[in-house]
């Protein structure tokens, strides 16, 4: 296979502009017009996102957030002003001047607030469930490419066995056991689990770490001692706190001091692994005991210490979002796999390729191969792939909160807004009009976006 | 340091080396079915200094073969000993550290080269993986390989898609030379370029092997090339070396009924000549190197074969005067 | 060929029996039963007690499931007996078809609930399929035949247009336009009763104009979506296609275009669009709930999406069973129609 071509000179390479292929890509967006459109509608979006009040900055001055892009709040209710239509002014009973550019719903709240308000909850889905699946995806595909072999065909095979799984009935059933957790409020913790978790967690430590000091030479067996014994003596201070300080200590302080001890728990491990002492020289079987026994004991500890029920938890954190994080849970959860699947692929083609062998032939570590060689080539179809999965999870929140399982009322979410007023669109046709067509514009740029995204990384398709 | 009868200082020396793919069925318990035997059972020496050739149809195994010398592939059986370290048993770090004395050039200029790093990333990986060089050393090293290779210096922060096939192949050669390594597998380097820049490179890896005292393992399926660059060749069929002895002597005198073909087949630039000597053209198709013929694995399209050929393999003997030749006919 | 349809066959069983352990452990961890909260008028709570006796659910957890999987009979013979005894209907078990009984309509099966609604929810359903891929697949074609002519950017923005607006928004807008201020066709509900013929399909009585007129706005809101993605991925590959080298070839010897495009490039390029068949079946199943909410017609989404705000756990259970059976058999088509499109394919 012989190449024809002209070898350009060394002046004709110098007079060209140095361009990496990412500013290659960039110039190609730049001159799509379309995508360059849905860029600056979805940075307005973005901009409503983050100022549509100035809940960012309210907790510096511990006052309530007060709106600034938008009108009004999105919870304000004025009873004088029900299902008014777009452009009614109306005086409140506290005698202000009120003006509805987009009209009210039944309820009296302004539907432009409320539409701003709506990009929170759509924008969010969308970011957290194109971060989860993009990253899980990408380190599950990436392993399992890169490795091979055995260890490959378990794990496609079980993307196989979750692909045949109806995953978006699923997530109705998660949303509806959550939701009913919600309300019920979540029954008492159980210590005693987290317990029998620690003292496994502390067993297998010790089964591994006294095997590796009999594996390991003098000097390294004492360096795992020190370590087991510098983790037991914070373990022993951190329940010592937890037990008896909890109470006591000013909630700041008692906070702080244990998440100190978990990152000196941390250093430790890292300066070990650092060091390379464990995967050297030991047996894997002691090498794998130690690791999960010091997760599992770690794990346990923190429990234990921070004394806070993890469901109970979650379920505070998910109210304080308006039900947000659960659904940011179940959707993140359910688009992994076709993003794991395309990173395999693209491992495999590039695993190939000559200058990943070149790498390895200079002495490259894995990680390195797969850092410096391997993503920065695979990622371009990812990030498309993602930037049109986007309108997929956009839809999926709207339609979870159309039949009642996504965010919690009052928080304004543009599924909520049209299941609540669509059975009045006759007489109140703006009440769904807003939410609709703010639903439409963001999923059609996304959309946008995403085809020139496709056509600047990869011109081929283009032609 | 191991000393050849013959006074050269053997710099790498192949002991019954094998790779055999392993062909699975099944999905979650994988059975090995049968194995693709890429390389099956090779034994040379390469001595320091000196380019060893090593030619073969496509699909013999001559790329798998160096390849598993450098352990890109790990070895099925056999040993590959390097100076006097068996690179075959080494792992992790060892290995590693070995991999700074041997490099590989590969064939396709334009997969050799990841295309998003800079061609100053790429020469300059090797010196940062080792710990060689970094930041302005490393740089000016870059710099100073890329004038080696013949590249203007100011390529540095360039990108592989801006270079032609044959500067491509240049700036592949810096990286193996970043390292100062004494061994070069040279893996079909010029095989995908067009003919008037094959000759450029051939002579930029003369040039290189008289002022650094490379020691190269050439594999081509261009034979005149071959001849042109070997001090030997080594000739493979089918996972195996069947002949290997000085270039002057293969080309004058073959031994082994396949090299004897294979030779026939070369050119000769004189029409006259050409057209008077004897031409063999062999029958049938090469067999599947999972399922290689019982006895001499050439005997299924040799014109010479006897009885014995489809029995017993042959074993790889020296005919005199380190003429290496693997027939039953040759003694 | 056959080999390979029996093992993906049995490939999906352990995937049904685990959606069935999944959402029936689920449907059983929510905290408080069905019947401790009832609303405003919460039942006393020997009330409560007497009823979670009746349907066993006083039973742990794995018991209750054996015997959903298996029935009464199988599990606890006594308490089978007793059942029979008190004229109770014991669970005959999901492996004879059985998937229990409705917690919120007394005296139903879920198994009646799904007779009646899923008939048409499958008219529904296959209708928008069907428009979705007369649609799709000629826009695509005529798209890609004319690339960067009027009509294609037309066909390529519409597309995108459509794919973009979510049948969330689509209802309410064609309910708003075309039934309450063009009048053109009816608010809510859908045109055909059973019985019907073959157990899902409309008589042929019932194939009038009515029917046509009810079906015309859920059926548009369900399919236009669809019928873009197919649209796209249609233009997407045909174009991949037709610059082969033997669509070239097919060229130069001669054939008529329209012969090219039908015989050699319509087949190869439909490779793509056969995969998104199961997300396809999908989309129509998630489509449902909302288009029959909205639309009023009442199917088995509607069916669904009610069960759930009435926690009625044995509907849910069992729907979601009959989606997962359709998914499946959804995605082994999927596979067939692959290895017919693509014979390199090999199944062993």
């Amino acid at each position: 296979m012989a190449v024809a071509e002209a070898t350009p000179t060394d002046l004709d390479i110098l007079a060209r502009k140095e361009r990496s292929p990412l500013q290659e890509s960039i110039r190609r967006l730049l001159h799509h017009r379309v995508a360059v459109a849905s860029m600056c509608f979805l940075a307005l979006v973005v901009a409503v996102y983050v100022f549509a009040d100035n809940s960012l900055f309210a907790f510096l001055t511990g006052k309530p957030p007060q709106p600034l892009i938008a009108p009004y709040r999105y919870d304000g209710a004025n009873f004088v002003a029900v299902n008014v239509p777009p452009g009614s002014r109306a005086v409140s009973t506290k005698g202000e001047d009120l003006f509805f550019l987009l009209g009210t719903d039944y309820l009296g709240r302004d539907v432009l607030s409320r539409t701003l308000y709506g990009t929170r909850v759509s924008l969010s889905v969308a970011i957290a469930a194109a971060t989860v699946s993009m990253l899980v995806g990408l380190v599950y595909g990436t392993i399992s490419g890169y490795v091979g072999g055995r260890t490959d065909n378990i794990m496609m095979r079980i993307v196989d066995f979750l692909y045949g799984f109806p995953f978006l009935i699923m997530v109705i059933l998660l949303q509806t056991y959550f939701k009913a957790l919600a309300r019920q409020g979540s029954s008492s913790s159980t210590p005693i689990l987290t317990l029998l978790v620690g003292a496994a967690g502390l067993a297998v430590y010790f089964g591994g770490a006294s095997g590796l000091t009999r594996e390991l030479d003098s000097r390294h067996a004492s360096l795992v001692q020190q370590l087991f014994w510098a983790q037991i003596g914070l373990g022993v201070l951190h329940l010592v706190l937890g037990y008896f300080a909890g109470e006591s200590l000013p909630q700041v302080v008692y906070t702080s001091l244990l998440v100190l001890i978990g990152l000196a728990h941390l250093g430790l491990l890292a300066l070990f692994v650092y060091h390379g002492i464990v995967q050297k020289h030991a047996a894997r079987s002691s090498r794998t005991l130690f690791f999960v026994g010091e997760g599992l004991f770690v794990v346990a500890l923190l429990l234990l210490g921070v004394r806070i029920n993890v469901v109970g938890g979650i379920l505070a954190v998910n109210k304080k979002m308006g039900g947000m994080l659960l659904l940011f849970i179940a959707i993140g959860l359910i688009n992994w796999i076709g993003m794991s699947r395309l990173a395999r692929g693209q491992v495999l083609s590039y695993k190939q390729k000559e200058f990943v062998e070149a790498a390895h032939s200079v002495g490259a570590s894995d990680i390195r191969i797969i850092g410096r060689h391997l993503v920065p080539n695979i990622i371009g179809p990812l990030i498309v792939q993602e930037t049109l999965a986007i309108p997929g999870y956009i839809f999926t929140e709207a339609f979870l909160s159309f039949i009642g399982l996504g965010v919690d009322s009052p928080t304004p979410s543009w599924g909520i807004m049209i299941s609540e007023c669509y059975p009045a669109i006759r007489t109140y046709p703006w009440q769904t009009v807003a939410p609709a067509a703010a639903l439409t514009l963001t999923t059609l740029a996304f959309n946008f976006l995403g085809d020139g995204l496709r056509d600047a990384l990869d011109p081929r398709l283009k032609e | 340091m191991s000393e050849h009868s013959n006074g050269k200082e053997v710099l790498v020396r192949v002991e019954g080396l094998k790779k055999y793919f392993p062909i699975t069925r099944g999905v979650v318990i994988q059975r090995e079915v049968g194995a693709v035997k890429a390389v099956d059972d090779v034994s040379f020496t390469v001595y320091r200094g000196e380019t060893l050739g090593l030619v073969g149809e496509s699909g013999c195994g001559k790329s798998t073969t160096g390849r598993t010398i450098l352990q890109l592939y790990r070895p099925t059986g056999g040993n590959v000993f390097f100076e006097d370290v068996n690179l075959a048993t080494l792992k992790g770090g060892p290995l590693r550290r070995m991999r700074r004395r041997m490099q590989m050039i590969f064939q396709d200029p334009y997969a050799s080269l990841n295309p998003r790093m800079t061609v100053g990333n790429i020469i300059g990986e090797p010196l940062e993986v080792h710990g060689v060089a970094t930041g302005k050393a490393r740089r000016e090293r870059v710099q100073e390989l890329l004038a080696l290779v013949g590249l203007n210096p100011y390529f540095v922060n360039r990108y592989p898609h801006e270079f032609s096939g044959g500067q491509r192949q240049r700036i592949g050669v810096a990286r193996a030379l970043a390292l100062q390594p004494d061994f070069i597998v040279c893996d079909e380097p010029i095989s995908a370029l067009d003919v008037s820049i094959q000759a450029q490179v051939v002579n930029l890896l003369e040039d290189l092997q008289n002022k650094f005292g490379l020691t190269y393992l050439f594999i081509a399926h261009d034979l005149s090339m071959v001849r042109h660059i070997s001090d030997r060749v080594a000739v493979m069929y089918l996972g195996k070396i069947v002949e290997l002895t000085d270039r002057v002597e293969l080309y004058e005198r073959p031994q082994h009924p396949y090299t004897v073909a294979l030779l026939s087949a070369v050119p000769i630039p004189d029409p006259i000549a050409d057209s008077q000597r004897q031409r063999i053209i062999l029958e049938g198709d090469v067999p599947s190197p999972a399922n290689p013929p019982p006895g001499c694995n050439f005997s299924t399209r040799c014109w010479k074969a006897i009885d014995i050929c489809f029995e017993q393999d042959p074993p790889f003997i020296d005919i005199g005067g380190g003429h290496y030749c693997a027939c039953h006919l040759v003694k | 060929m056959t080999k390979y349809i029996v093992r993906r066959t049995l490939w999906f069983l352990p995937v049904l029996f685990a959606v069935t352990l999944f959402t029936f452990v689920l449907m059983r961890a929510i905290p408080g039963g069905p019947f401790s909260y009832a609303g405003d008028k919460s039942l006393p709570p020997q009330v409560v007690a007497n009823i979670e006796a009746k349907y066993h659910l006083d039973w742990p957890m794995w018991k209750q499931f054996a015997s959903y999987l298996l029935g009464d009979d199988i599990v606890d013979r006594a308490a089978y007996e007793e059942s029979l005894a008190l004229k109770r209907r014991p669970s005959r078990g999901l492996i004879r078809g059985d998937l229990g009984p409705s917690f919120r309509y007394r005296g139903q099966t879920v198994n009646d609930i799904v007779a009646t609604t899923l008939p048409t929810s499958a008219q529904l359903g296959l209708m928008a399929v069907a428009l979705a891929l007369v649609i799709g697949i000629p826009a695509g074609t005529i798209a890609a035949l004319k690339q960067n002519s009027a009509i294609d950017y037309m066909a390529t923005f519409s597309a995108v247009f459509f794919a973009s607006i979510p049948s969330v928004v689509l209802s309410p807008i064609l309910i708003y336009v075309f039934a309450l201020r063009l009048n053109w066709f009816p608010v809510a509900s859908w045109g055909t009763k059973p019985p019907y013929f073959l157990g899902f399909l409309p008589q042929l009585a019932h194939l009038n104009l009515t029917f046509l007129k009810h079906a015309a706005l859920p059926v548009f809101a369900l399919g236009t979506g669809m019928a873009a993605g197919i649209a796209r991925l249609t233009r997407g590959s045909l174009l991949q296609v037709i610059r082969e080298d033997y669509i070239r070839t097919a060229r130069a010897k001669g054939l008529k275009e329209r012969l090219i495009i039908v015989r050699h490039a319509l087949k190869n390029s439909m490779i793509p669009v056969a995969t998104i068949l199961g997300p396809l079946i999908a989309a129509v199943v998630t489509g449902t709930f909302i288009v029959e909410q909205i639309f009023g017609i009442n199917g088995m989404g509607k069916h669904f999406v009610q069960s759930i705000g009435n926690r009625d756990y044995p509907v849910i259970i069992g729907v979601t069973l009959i989606y997962s059976v359709l998914l499946v058999i959804g995605n082994l088509m999927v596979d067939i129609t692959y290895a017919w499109l693509d014979p390199r394919i090999r199944y062993d």
